[in-house]
């Protein structure tokens, strides 16, 4: 069955919608700067990946009241959705069947740790119990955007929003559903770049994906959706489909908590799952967008899988050296970043690269272009715990 | 949806247990040496610990030796002690030295990731965190991925969730809780568990019980849409109301989010009983996974002596769950007896 994306909608350090991320690829604008909004002691030991506007401005520009409360995960959200549900010419309760997942980790975390030292202290007067799991930014959207036949969320770590639009589009084939609203959400948060601190994963310095002297993740912030429909649901609405999902792979690489084997075989085998249900050979992938953390661990592990997968005859670029690491909307977001290259025909640039890892001597796209004519194109994402999930999308 | 069958239930059962501000439903934990050594043990999540040795139990239950096609897991809070330790040690040291297994331990999907490592399980994994309905989204992918592919063979798949001490006083301050000396229907009482589950695509000898359909509704306008969600899904097996054998509902105890459920309940023909399982686990995003659990036992004839005498001469042989959580996550499940 085949399954159309009819809308995407985008939401980063490198722009507010798809054309400021166009844009800012075009002109090799990265978006990793100095942190401003979030409140932590490690502020000037890390670099990260900002949406450019405070709580304020986002609540503003999604046009929401101060109550009941938006977090800023749900507004970044909001805000991406918005754009892939507009795209789509979606009509709220127009008695076609919709799913609606989203993924979230920090989720409304980055709202109770504002003041987490008076909850501890027994001194603030409200209660977070509402709003601190990953699923509240989900419950609002489905609520403002009025989604109710079927809707969840999902979280595998880093690979969380790719697997939102693996299962959102099984969702669809199934018959479950017509058409899904999918993809994920996260605000930087003081939580997380601890986190990835006590990991000792943080450069303090742009990140060089793949590059021989890369020093770690810079984490980032956003949220992307994109709008996936059955092949009925578009025929009848007589939709030109922006592209086709055409395959994907998802896979536990089943090696360690918080690292990757090393040949990459989760997500050797996600990438060649993908292949396999989209009837294509190496050879027909244009474009691959890789995870890409710039770790040490991921890129010399992710870079053997390409080498297993692909040989050396595949284009890629990390384009977290732009967005940062934005966790569980991260794959998401650099599913929309792929599906952009698609339809422009762009190769997006992996921005500080130097020196290619001698272990497999990889070397990625360096300068942007724009005059590609793509067919297919993947996202590779994955997440601690060996979450392993690969993406297709295809010219229609 | 296809039905898929139940070949193994096992978990980590709860205990009513008061503390000096509520009480809770406590998760006796069994011992784990068996399965998980002492050292994972300490570092791993109580969640964790809960579902990994579950998994195993379930796993040995169903004789699977190989070929586990695929592992789904439900959480609403996953590891949520460490995460509360984690963050609390952000404030208390000023965000140095802190624990870097806390924080992996904290995050929801340690729980399937660590199931995929400890079975070597490499197939697909996913990990569901929406409240009320994680559960029972994972057991929807679970029969999703049996009918794309039956050559998969058998899922794994489970809920889990733990209590920990800043979100039990976040629930307090909220209001949500049952006052230690109050009734049943003045709040909720937490609970904390795991049920996992081995599924298959066909009915073999040892199939316990099967899931025969089930529905996620979010946000339910009031009992007649939560009446028609149930009707469709019954009226998809030529069912209707009386012809359930019993109904196990997930009325939690705070009456404003109970309104709805309570209202469809007080409609049920008499002659089909309603059991409130939150009764035995209390009130947690996955306790359906807990209420599928139940389900099985008394699919099978073995009640559980908490619930009280059966009435009748042979166990039921349709069930219907219909859970909630707080009024805005509903799920809806119908189970039947294996030889159905």
């Amino acid at each position: 069955m085949n399954m159309y994306v009819t809308g995407m909608g985008i939401v980063s350090a490198i722009g507010m919608d798809t054309t400021e991320t166009i844009n800012s690829i075009l002109a090799q604008r990265s978006g990793l700067g100095p942190i401003r909004w979030v409140d932590t002691r490690l502020k000037n030991n890390v670099v990260a990946g900002e949406v450019p506007h405070d709580d304020n401005a986002l609540r503003t520009l999604a046009g929401v009241p101060a109550q009941p409360l938006a977090t800023r995960t749900t507004l970044l959200g909001l805000l991406a959705a918005r754009q892939a549900i507009n795209q789509a010419g979606i009509v709220p309760a127009d008695g076609i069947r919709t799913g609606f997942i989203s993924a979230s980790t920090v989720g409304g975390i980055v709202e109770s740790e504002k003041v987490h030292a008076e909850v501890l202290a027994g001194t603030y007067p409200g209660s977070f119990v509402d709003t601190n799991d990953g699923a509240e930014s989900t419950d609002y959207l489905a609520r403002y955007f009025g989604f109710t036949d079927l809707v969840t969320s999902i979280n595998t770590a880093c690979s969380s929003s790719a697997n939102a639009i693996v299962v959102g589009s099984r969702w669809i084939r199934s018959g479950l559903v017509d058409r899904v609203i999918v993809g994920g959400t996260d605000s930087l948060s003081r939580l997380t770049i601890n986190g990835f601190n006590s990991l000792m994963l943080l450069d303090s310095q742009p990140c060089r994906p793949f590059d021989q002297r890369r020093q770690g993740i810079n984490l980032g912030e956003g949220a992307a959706y994109l709008v996936l429909e059955s092949e009925a649901c578009v025929r009848r609405a007589g939709k030109t489909p922006l592209a086709r999902l055409s395959g994907f792979g998802v896979t536990n690489d089943a090696y360690h908590p918080s690292a990757s084997s090393p040949e990459g075989e989760g997500l050797q085998g996600a990438m060649r799952q993908a292949m396999s249900q989209a009837g294509l050979q190496p050879s027909d992938i244009d474009y691959l967008n890789t995870h890409g953390t710039a770790t040490g661990n991921n890129d010399i592990t992710e870079g053997m899988a390409i080498r297993r997968v692909f040989g050396d005859a595949v284009s890629f670029s990390s384009t977290k050296s732009f967005t940062g690491h934005t966790l569980a909307a991260a794959g998401a977001i650099e599913a929309v970043i792929a599906l952009l290259s698609l339809r422009e025909g762009l190769l997006p640039p992996n921005l500080f690269f130097e020196e290619p890892i001698p272990e497999h001597g990889l070397s990625p796209i360096r300068t942007v272009s724009a005059d590609r004519h793509h067919r297919h194109v993947m996202s590779n994402a994955a997440g601690m715990g060996g979450f392993c999930s690969s993406l297709i999308f295809s010219a229609n | 949806m296809k039905p898929v069958y139940i070949e193994s239930v096992a978990g980590v059962p709860a205990q009513w247990t008061p503390t000096p501000t509520a009480a809770l439903f406590r998760a006796v934990e069994p011992a784990y040496q068996q399965f998980i050594s002492p050292g994972e043990s300490r570092r791993w999540s109580k969640a964790c610990r809960m579902g990994v040795y579950s998994a195993m139990q379930a796993l040995r239950q169903a004789s699977v030796t190989d070929g586990l096609g695929a592992v789904t897991v439900g959480t609403g809070v996953g590891g949520l002690d460490c995460s509360e330790r984690f963050q609390r040690a952000i404030v208390e040291q000023q965000e140095s030295g802190l624990s870097p297994t806390l924080f992996l331990q904290s995050l929801h999907s340690s729980i399937s990731g660590q199931i995929a490592l400890s079975l070597q399980c490499k197939g697909y994994n996913m990990t569901y965190t929406h409240r009320g309905t994680a559960f029972e989204s994972a057991l929807l992918d679970a029969a999703l991925l049996l009918d794309e592919d039956p050559e998969l063979g058998r899922v794994l798949v489970g809920g889990v969730d733990e209590v920990a001490p800043v979100y039990l006083e976040s629930l307090r301050r909220a209001g949500y809780l049952q006052q230690p000396d109050a009734d049943f229907a003045d709040g909720i009482v937490p609970g904390e568990g795991a049920t996992f589950f081995v599924v298959s695509p066909t009915a073999t000898p040892d199939s316990l019980a099967v899931v025969r359909d089930l529905r996620l509704v979010h946000s339910v306008a009031d009992e007649t849409a939560l009446a028609q969600a149930v009707n469709a899904l019954l009226a998809d097996h030529g069912l209707v109301v009386a012809d359930l054998d019993l109904v196990l509902s997930g009325l939690c105890g705070q009456p404003v989010w109970d309104r709805k459920l309570a209202a469809w309940i007080g409609q049920l023909p008499a002659s089909v009983p309603s059991l409130p399982f939150k009764t035995w686990c209390g009130e947690s995003h996955t306790a359906t996974a807990f209420a599928t659990g139940l389900a099985v036992r008394f699919l099978n004839g073995t009640y559980p002596e908490e619930t009280g005498t059966w009435p009748h001469p042979t166990p039921p042989k349709t069930i219907l769950i219909v859970n909630h959580y707080q009024d805005a996550n509903y799920g809806i499940v119908l189970l039947t007896a294996a030889d159905c």
